[in-house]
C-alpha cells in the first residue's frame, strides 16, 4: 500500500517580509537566533492548544460521555494500568519487529538483485500493479481463515503487506543508480558484488530508507489492524475490549499511547536516516 | 527638466537570516530614473544587485530610505512598474500558454482590449502565433521573450530586469538585447537594467551606474552617449564603445578589489 | 532550459524494447497465477481454492444481488471520505505550507496525530457512530487527510520565490493570489498526495467495515470468514484488487488530462 513522503515542515518558505499577499510590506523583520526558539515553542504551544480543545471537547458534552474521556481521565487511566498498557505495547512492538525484520530483509535483497536485472524488473512489474491496490488489511480475514491467529499469522502478514514498498523503492532505487557512478566505481576496480555493495547500496540507501519509512508506519498499521480483527492481545485488543467493555478512559488511554508509539517510530527512524545518511534529504521528518 | 520617474534616495537593506546573522546588503544607494530613460546596474557579483531591485519595484522594504514612483511613495507592488526576472523558466507559470500568461499581465485591463493587447504584445516580442503554446514547448529565448511580452503589455512606465539574459547561451543574448532596445525605442517606458555584463550594459543604456561591493553603494556613474538606434555590429565596432565598455570595466574592478569575486 | 517542439514519434527499437516490458510483466503475472494454482492443488482447496474458482466466485459476486448490498457502499463510502479528505488536506495543507507561523504551531500536533494508527481509532468512531457508512466515512477521513495535507504543505512551503514575485508584480494578491498561482504551482504534488489518499481510503474502508461496517465488501469478507467460507473470503479480496486498480487508473487518467502541462513525469511513478 503506497503512501506519501512522510515529511513535515522544513520546506524553504519564501520571504515572510515580503511573502504576505496583499498589503503594505512591513519593514523586514531582523529575525534573532532565537529563531529556532520561537519555532520550538510554538510546536509546544500547538501541543498545548489541542490539549486544551480535547479537554474542551470532553467538558462540553459535544460528544457523548460514553466516548469521551477528557484529558483528566486518560492521564490517570495511563498511570493505573501502566502496566497493561506497557505489556500490550511490548505485545504489539513484538509482532510489529518481527514482520518489519522479515520485510526489511527480503525487500532489500529481493530488490536489489531484481532492480539490476531489466528483465526482472519486467517480470515483476505487473505482479507489483496487481499488489499495489490492494489493500492489504483485506487479507486479515483470510489470512486468520488460513494460518488461524497467533504470532506467525500476524508477523507474517505485516512482513507480506511491509515488504511491497520497501521491494518497490529498492528495485527502483537500484535501477536509477547514475551510471556515472556506475562506471566511476569499476575504474576503481569494483566489479560485481562488491561493486552492488560498495557503490550501488550506498547509492539507492536514500530511496530504499524513504521505502522503509513507509513500510514502518504501515506494519504498525497492520499490526494493530489484526490485534483489532482477530483479538490476539496487543494495543489493538486492548482499546477494542476497552471499547466493548466501556472502559472509555482505558481506549483513549490505549490510543494515546498507541501514538506515541507511532510518533517515536518515525522519528526514531527518521533520525537513524539523518545520521547515517547525512546526504539524504527525502526523509525530514520532525 | 522634467520629474524622474524613479526617485530612489539613500536606500538601505539589511537583512536578517534565520540563523540570526543580519547582513547589511545595500548601504545607501541612490538612483534616478528619468522618463523615456534605459539605465544599467553593473557591479560585483553579491553586490545585491538583485535586492536592489527588489526594493525599487516594491517587492521588498528598504531598511532605510525612500523609493519614489511618479511622485509618489513607493509602499508595495504599484501598478506601473513592471519586472522580468533571470529565469523565466520559474516565472512563467507553466500550467497557462503564453497566451494567458501574457493574459496575466493585462489583467486590470477590460476583457475586450485585453485580447487584443495580448496579441499585439505578443507580435511586438515576435511571438506571434504562439499564443496556444506552453512555456515548456519553447526555447529560452523565446521564454524571455513572453515575459517580457506579459511584462509589456500591461503598457507600464517602468520596466525593470534581473539580469534577464544570464539564461541563455551568447547568440540568443545578442537577438534579445536587440529586442529589447527595439521595444524601448517604440515604447516610452524607462528602463533599469541590472546585469553582470559591462559590454552588454554599456550597449544598451544611457547611463551605467557601477555598484559597489556589499554593502553596495553606486560607486560610478557613467553617461553613455552612443548614438540611436543601436546595432550589434556597428555600435560595437565604435572606438567610443570599447573605451567606454572600458571605463567601466575599471570601476567595476576598483569595485571587486575590496575583496569578493569579480563577475 | 531549450525545448524545441517535442517530436510525438518513438523510435522503432524503444517501441521492441516497450512490447518486451509489456510482454514480459504479463508472463509474470501469468507465472504467479500459474504458482497460485500450484500451490492450491498442494495445499488443498479447503484452505487455498484454485485460482479459478476464486475468479469466477468474484464474477458471480460482482453480478449478483451483492453488488447493490456491498459493493456500491463500500464505493460511495471510500469516494465520500476521499473527498472530504481531499478538500481538508488541500485547505490545510496550503494555509500550513504558506505560512510559517501556522506550520510551526502545528508540526507537533499534526505530526503525533499523523503516526497514530489510524484503526485504532475505530472503536471510538464505532461509539460515536454506531455500526454503518457514517463511521466508515470519519474513519477513512481520519486517515486519508494526511497524505493529501502533508504534500500540499510541503510543495507549498518551497514555492519558487520567482514565481511569487512574479504574481507579486502581477498584482495578484490574496485569494486570487491564492487560487490562480499557488494552487496551480503545487497541484502536481497535491495529486500524488491524492493519489496516495485514494488507496489509502480504500484500505481504511475495508477494515473498518471488518470491524463495523453492517455492510460492505469489508463486512462481506468478515462474514465469510467467520462462517468459514473460503471461497468467497478469497473472492472479496479480489474485488478489492480490482477496485483498488480501478480507482487508480481512473485516477492516473484524470490527472494525465488535468496536468498535461506537466509535460513529463505525471504519475505512473515506479516507486512508493
Amino acid at each position: 500500500m503506497p503512501s506519501a513522503e512522510l515529511r513535515f515542515g522544513r520546506g524553504q518558505a519564501p520571504d515572510p517580509a515580503g511573502a504576505a499577499p496583499g498589503g503594505p510590506l512591513p519593514a523586514p523583520r531582523i529575525a534573532p537566533a532565537r529563531g529556532h526558539w520561537r519555532s520550538a515553542g510554538r510546536s509546544v504551544g500547538g501541543v498545548v492548544v489541542a490539549i486544551a480543545v480535547w479537554e474542551l471537547v470532553s467538558v462540553s458534552g459535544l460528544v457523548t460521555n460514553q466516548a469521551m474521556a477528557g484529558v483528566g481521565e486518560t492521564a490517570s487511566a495511563i498511570g493505573a494500568h501502566a502496566g497493561t498498557l506497557v505489556t500490550a505495547a511490548g505485545g504489539t512492538l513484538k509482532a510489529w519487529a518481527v514482520g518489519i525484520a522479515i520485510a526489511i530483509a527480503a525487500g532489500v535483497v529481493i530488490g536489489s538483485l531484481v532492480g539490476r536485472s531489466r528483465v526482472a524488473e519486467a517480470f515483476t512489474e505487473g505482479l507489483v500493479r496487481m499488489m499495489r491496490p490492494l489493500p492489504s488489511l483485506a487479507l486479515i480475514p483470510v489470512a486468520i481463515l488460513v494460518a488461524g491467529l497467533g504470532l506467525t499469522m500476524t508477523a507474517g502478514l505485516v512482513a507480506f503487506t511491509s515488504f511491497w514498498p520497501i521491494f518497490i523503492n529498492t528495485r527502483y532505487g537500484v535501477r536509477q543508480v547514475d551510471n556515472l557512478l556506475m562506471d566511476t566505481g569499476r575504474t576503481l576496480g569494483l566489479h560485481g558484488p562488491r561493486l552492488l555493495l560498495k557503490v550501488v547500496m550506498p547509492a539507492a540507501a536514500p530511496l530504499i530508507a524513504s521505502g522503509i519509512q513507509v513500510a514502518i508506519s504501515l506494519a504498525l498499521v497492520v499490526t494493530v489492524s489484526v490485534e483489532l480483527v482477530g483479538g490476539t492481545g496487543g494495543l489493538g485488543t486492548l482499546v477494542l475490549q476497552a471499547q466493548q467493555g466501556n472502559a472509555v478512559p482505558m481506549m483513549y488511554a490505549g490510543i494515546i499511547v498507541g501514538g506515541f508509539i507511532g510518533w517515536g517510530l518515525n522519528i526514531g527512524f527518521a533520525s537513524l536516516v539523518r545520521r547515517t545518511l547525512p546526504w539524504s534529504n527525502r526523509l525530514e521528518s520532525a | 527638466m522634467s520629474e524622474a520617474v524613479l526617485s530612489v534616495r539613500h536606500i538601505g537593506v539589511t537583512i536578517g537570516g534565520r540563523d540570526g546573522s543580519v547582513t547589511e546588503v545595500t548601504a545607501d544607494v541612490d538612483l534616478e530614473l528619468a522618463p523615456h530613460e534605459f539605465v544599467c546596474i553593473v557591479g560585483p557579483s553579491g553586490s545585491g544587485k538583485t535586492t536592489l531591485l527588489r526594493a525599487c519595484s516594491g517587492l521588498r522594504a528598504p531598511t532605510r530610505g525612500e523609493v519614489r514612483f511618479a511622485g509618489q511613495p513607493v509602499e508595495g507592488v504599484v501598478p506601473g512598474i513592471s519586472v522580468v526576472f533571470q529565469e523565466y523558466n520559474k516565472s512563467l507559470f507553466p500550467w497557462l500558454s503564453i497566451g494567458k500568461n501574457v493574459a496575466m499581465g493585462a489583467r486590470r485591463l477590460p476583457s475586450r482590449e485585453r485580447a487584443r493587447e495580448v496579441e499585439e504584445a505578443l507580435r511586438r516580442v515576435g511571438l506571434d502565433g504562439f499564443a496556444s503554446r506552453y512555456p515548456w514547448e519553447l526555447s529560452g529565448g523565446m521564454q524571455q521573450r513572453a515575459a517580457l511580452a506579459r511584462a509589456l503589455v500591461s503598457d507600464p512606465q517602468v520596466l525593470m530586469m534581473d539580469e534577464p539574459f544570464a539564461s541563455v547561451d551568447a547568440l540568443t543574448r545578442s537577438h534579445l538585447e536587440d529586442v529589447v532596445a527595439e521595444l524601448w525605442e517604440r515604447s516610452s517606458f524607462s528602463a533599469l537594467l541590472v546585469t553582470h555584463d559591462v559590454a552588454e550594459a554599456v550597449y544598451l543604456a544611457d547611463r551605467v551606474l557601477v555598484l559597489s561591493e556589499r554593502p553596495s553603494r553606486v560607486l560610478a556613474e557613467i553617461v553613455v552617449d552612443l548614438p540611436r538606434p543601436r546595432s550589434q555590429r556597428q555600435t560595437r565596432l565604435l572606438p567610443e564603445f570599447a573605451e567606454l565598455e572600458a571605463q567601466v570595466l575599471e570601476r567595476v574592478e576598483e569595485a571587486g578589489r575590496a575583496g569578493g569575486t569579480l563577475t | 532550459m531549450s525545448a524545441a517542439v517535442p517530436s510525438s514519434r518513438t523510435s522503432r527499437p524503444a517501441r521492441i524494447r516497450k512490447i518486451g516490458y509489456w510482454g514480459l510483466s504479463w508472463l509474470g503475472l501469468a507465472a504467479a497465477a500459474a504458482a497460485w494454482q500450484l500451490a492450491s492443488g498442494m495445499a488443498g482447496s479447503t484452505i487455498f481454492p484454485g485460482f479459478g474458482t476464486t475468479v469466477s466466485r468474484a464474477w458471480q459476486l460482482i453480478d449478483g444481488p451483492e453488488l447493490t448490498r456491498d459493493l456500491i457502499p463500500s464505493i460511495l463510502r471510500t469516494l465520500a471520505g476521499f473527498a472530504i479528505s481531499a478538500v481538508l488536506g488541500i485547505t490545510l495543507g496550503l494555509v500550513t505550507g504558506y505560512y510559517r507561523a501556522a506550520r510551526e504551531w502545528t508540526s507537533a500536533v499534526f505530526d503525533f496525530l499523523r503516526s497514530l494508527p489510524t484503526p485504532l481509532l475505530i472503536p471510538v468512531a464505532l461509539v460515536i457512530f454506531g455500526l454503518g457508512g457514517k463511521m466508515v466515512v470519519a474513519v477513512i477521513v481520519t486517515a486519508a487527510v494526511w497524505p493529501v495535507l502533508i504534500n500540499t504543505a510541503n510543495a507549498t512551503s518551497a514555492l519558487e520565490p520567482t514565481l511569487v514575485d512574479t504574481a507579486r508584480i502581477l498584482g495578484l494578491r490574496g485569494p486570487a493570489f491564492m487560487g490562480r498561482v499557488v494552487l496551480p504551482a503545487v497541484s502536481p504534488q497535491i495529486f500524488a498526495g491524492l493519489r496516495v489518499a485514494l488507496s489509502v481510503s480504500l484500505a481504511v474502508m475495508v477494515v473498518s467495515e471488518i470491524l463495523g461496517g453492517g455492510s460492505g465488501i469489508g463486512y462481506f469478507i468478515a462474514n465469510a470468514q467467520q462462517s468459514f467460507a473460503i471461497t468467497d473470503s478469497y473472492a472479496g479480496v479480489i474485488i478489492l484488487c480490482l477496485l483498488g486498480w480501478a480507482f487508480d487508473t481512473l485516477f492516473l487518467f484524470v490527472e494525465r488530462r488535468l496536468l498535461a502541462w506537466q509535460h513529463g513525469t505525471v504519475g505512473g511513478e515506479p516507486h512508493v
